[in-house]
């Protein structure tokens, strides 16, 4: 086993601007009020994952967690700190950004899949399958932009999930899509993750996390507030209370596979 | 054993949580699908899905999979569940199901695979649908666990890097493919829906050239003391309208794929590079029109002109690029920038020697013309019209002496030099820049 994902204090400071215009700057200057103030997204934050853990990242809204897995992909670089991470990174990061509204499905899924890393040969090889996974019938040779927000997102999504990677990052990424599609997504996660790949998670669905994780991480406030087991996590972020049970029962289908686990 | 507890545990379904109470026999789905014809059985916990769906059950597995994306059936592997994953709810009474008690199965026996479920007696069906169901269990676990295996080897001998490690342009250019598709997307969706399509990037150029070409040939009278007076200003306008487009479109590049920029890990320096990149093809059939003018007015291409052509592309390229790449970034900082550019457009146009010729400038400024050609463009638009005018006229060596200064290739390949720097300084600001961009979009 070899690590997979290391991060070692990594710090994340945004600056809040309150005024962009110079008249609204030089009123605000005059009266002494201040115009900016930063604040830490991500606050001395240390881990480290093996490969083919499945990390569930969870918090509260604005504590944090889409701005630590931009920062595990490498789309922001940390202010403090390192970040260190093994092979290629993939995910449902940003499915279907990029899509140009007025080119059909068939380029966008090219151009995509290059975006996300895919060379050529492996988008050809890959071709058919993520076509078939995507489900979009005749209309993939459409124009996206007549597209439905659903299929929109499923052509995004069956893109995403394709690519070969080493670490597979998700961020609340089954908002969208019918119920059949998420449980698909669901099973084709869940094959990611028996291939021995790291995945790292966020979700607020305790149901899903339940599902998909060996590991949860919490975060509050920008801080590493809690590293361990799956339920303790939830149990920590009080997601297991009373209403939970009423949602979070009812993960299993009755056809005893696997259900989306959505919390609403 | 977990399925049975799991699926006892959904109520919700139901509408009616007291349902969770009742007896493990029942088999709990009734509203999903039609009536069960085993739903008076005991059921067996590992046993599938209680309604009848023939055509996942009738046929391999590997059909199963083409059809199913059609009428979308729930996945049909079961859940596997990784011995390290909690128990969520431990139920006792799960591991006594009656079903448990059921012989060994054979999974190997696959006498009765290509027998649809429906022929077989009931006992049977049973029996051989838990059967399938375990095979396939079996094998995905096999998949996984081989895929697992390949990867934990693959995986082996890279090592650990910083997510966003960028070596700038250089990675623009280790992503040629993505390059070539992101010009591909520009180009043709630029005029997708309109009518006249790429007919557009001509009538822009070409009513300026009218309007120049009458204004200032006819009315002014510059065709009298510049011979071929048209081909002089599409010369320059070709190569003004090339480094405007970069410098414009660039600029706008990065906040215009926003979406992308704040969220994938790509090298930014990527967008002002296909801006450039694709105000190159569209310079293409402009160039085509230049030279069937040429042609019809006795042109013949000659060495020097063809070099002096390379090298005035290559300012041209080289500057916009650098250009692009330091307003996109400061763009994203203060939209202010994206205006700063038009300004700067007004001034490009009239400060290079296309709507008069660079002997005027020579006669009113006399020594120190040769500041004028401190500015890259105008080196530019004069190699171009080395390249190109030069030819057309009657008497070659007449013109560039009376008209063109003298060392222009000299002057060309020092710009060149420029250039280059140019663009190293804009990568090193974009550098410094970029880091904060996605927070900043």
């Amino acid at each position: 086993m070899s690590t997979s994902i290391v991060l070692d204090g990594v710090t994340k400071t945004f600056t809040l601007r309150y005024h962009r215009t110079i008249k609204q700057m030089s009123v605000a200057k005059a009266r002494g009020l201040e115009t900016s103030r930063s604040f830490r997204a991500v606050d001395d934050v240390s881990f480290t994952v093996e490969q083919g853990e499945s990390i569930g990242l969870m918090g509260l809204n604005g504590s944090g967690k889409s701005t630590l897995l931009k920062v595990i992909s490498g789309v922001m670089k940390p202010d403090e700190g390192s970040v260190l991470t093994r092979g290629r990174i993939a995910g449902l990061i940003a499915t279907g950004a990029g899509f140009h509204p007025q080119l059909t499905g068939r380029e966008n899924l090219y151009l995509n899949a290059a975006i996300l890393g895919m060379s050529e040969k492996e988008t050809n090889r890959k071709f058919d399958e993520i076509v078939e996974f995507a489900d979009l019938g005749s209309r993939l040779d459409t124009q996206v932009g007549h597209y439905s927000s659903g299929q929109n997102a499923r052509l995004g999504f069956s893109i995403a999930v394709h690519v070969e990677s080493d670490i597979f990052l998700a961020d609340e990424a089954l908002a969208v899509g019918d119920k059949p599609f998420k449980r698909k997504c669901l099973a084709k996660m869940r094959e990611i993750r028996d291939s021995g790949r790291t995945i790292f998670y966020v979700s607020h669905a305790t149901g899903q996390v339940r599902k998909m994780c060996n590991r949860v991480l919490v975060l509050e406030a920008g801080r590493l507030a809690f590293d361990g087991g799956v339920e303790e996590g939830i149990k920590f972020l009080h997601y297991d209370n009373d209403d939970e049970e009423e949602y979070g029962e009812d993960l299993e289908d009755d056809d005893g596979d696997f259900d989306t686990g959505d919390d609403i | 054993m977990r399925f049975g507890a799991r699926r006892r545990a959904a109520g919700k379904h139901a509408g009616d949580r007291n349902r969770r109470g009742r007896s493990p026999q029942l088999p709990p789905q009734v509203e999903d699908g039609p009536a069960p014809t085993d739903s008076v059985q005991p059921v067996a916990p590992v046993q599938p899905v209680a309604p009848v769906e023939p055509e996942r059950d009738v046929e391999p597995e590997r059909e199963v999979e083409s059809t199913a994306e059609r009428v979308y059936p729930p996945v049909p592997e079961p859940e596997a569940q990784p011995e390290d994953q909690p128990e969520r709810q431990p139920e006792p009474e799960a591991q006594q199901e009656p079903g448990d008690d059921e012989p060994e199965l054979d999974l190997d026996d696959d006498s009765l695979a290509d027998v649809p479920l429906s022929d077989l007696p009931q006992e049977d069906r049973r029996r051989e649908r838990r059967r399938r169901r375990e095979v396939r269990q079996r094998d995905r676990k096999e998949v996984a666990a081989v895929a697992a295996a390949e990867h934990a080897a693959r995986i082996e001998d890279v090592p650990l890097t910083p997510p966003s490690a960028n070596n700038g342009l250089l990675a623009v250019f280790q992503k040629r493919y993505l390059l070539k598709l992101l010009v591909k997307r520009e180009v043709s969706a630029r005029y997708q829906s309109s009518f006249l399509g790429l007919i557009w990037s001509y009538i822009g150029p070409a009513c300026q050239f009218f309007i120049y070409w009458f204004v200032l040939g006819t009315i002014l009278g510059l065709h009298k003391s510049v011979e071929n007076f048209g081909i002089h200003i599409f010369c320059g306008l070709v190569v003004v309208h090339f480094y405007t487009e970069t410098f414009a479109a660039g600029t706008r590049s990065i906040v215009r794929n926003k979406s992308l920029v704040a969220k994938l890990a790509l090298p930014r320096e990527m967008f002002p590079v296909a801006s450039m990149l694709v105000s190159l093809f569209h310079v293409f059939p402009q160039m085509v029109i230049l030279i069937a003018g040429c042609i019809a007015l006795g042109w013949t291409p000659d060495p020097t002109g063809m070099l002096a052509m390379v090298l005035g592309f290559l300012i041209a390229m080289l500057l916009g690029t650098a250009g692009a790449l330091l307003f996109s970034a400061a763009n994203v900082y203060f939209r202010d920038f994206g205006n700063v550019v038009n300004i700067l457009h007004m001034f490009i146009r009239f400060s290079v020697p296309m709507i008069y010729p660079y002997s005027i400038v020579h006669e009113r400024f006399g020594q120190a013309a040769h500041y004028y050609l401190w500015n890259p463009l105008a080196d530019c638009v004069l190699l171009i019209q080395r390249a190109f005018w030069v030819g057309t006229t009657s008497d070659l060596h007449q013109t560039e002496a009376e008209h063109l200064p003298p060392d222009l290739l000299i002057w060309g390949a020092g710009m060149v030099g420029l250039g280059i720097v140019m663009l190293t300084i804009g990568q090193l600001v974009f550098s410094k820049l970029e880091s904060k961009i996605p927070e900043r979009l």
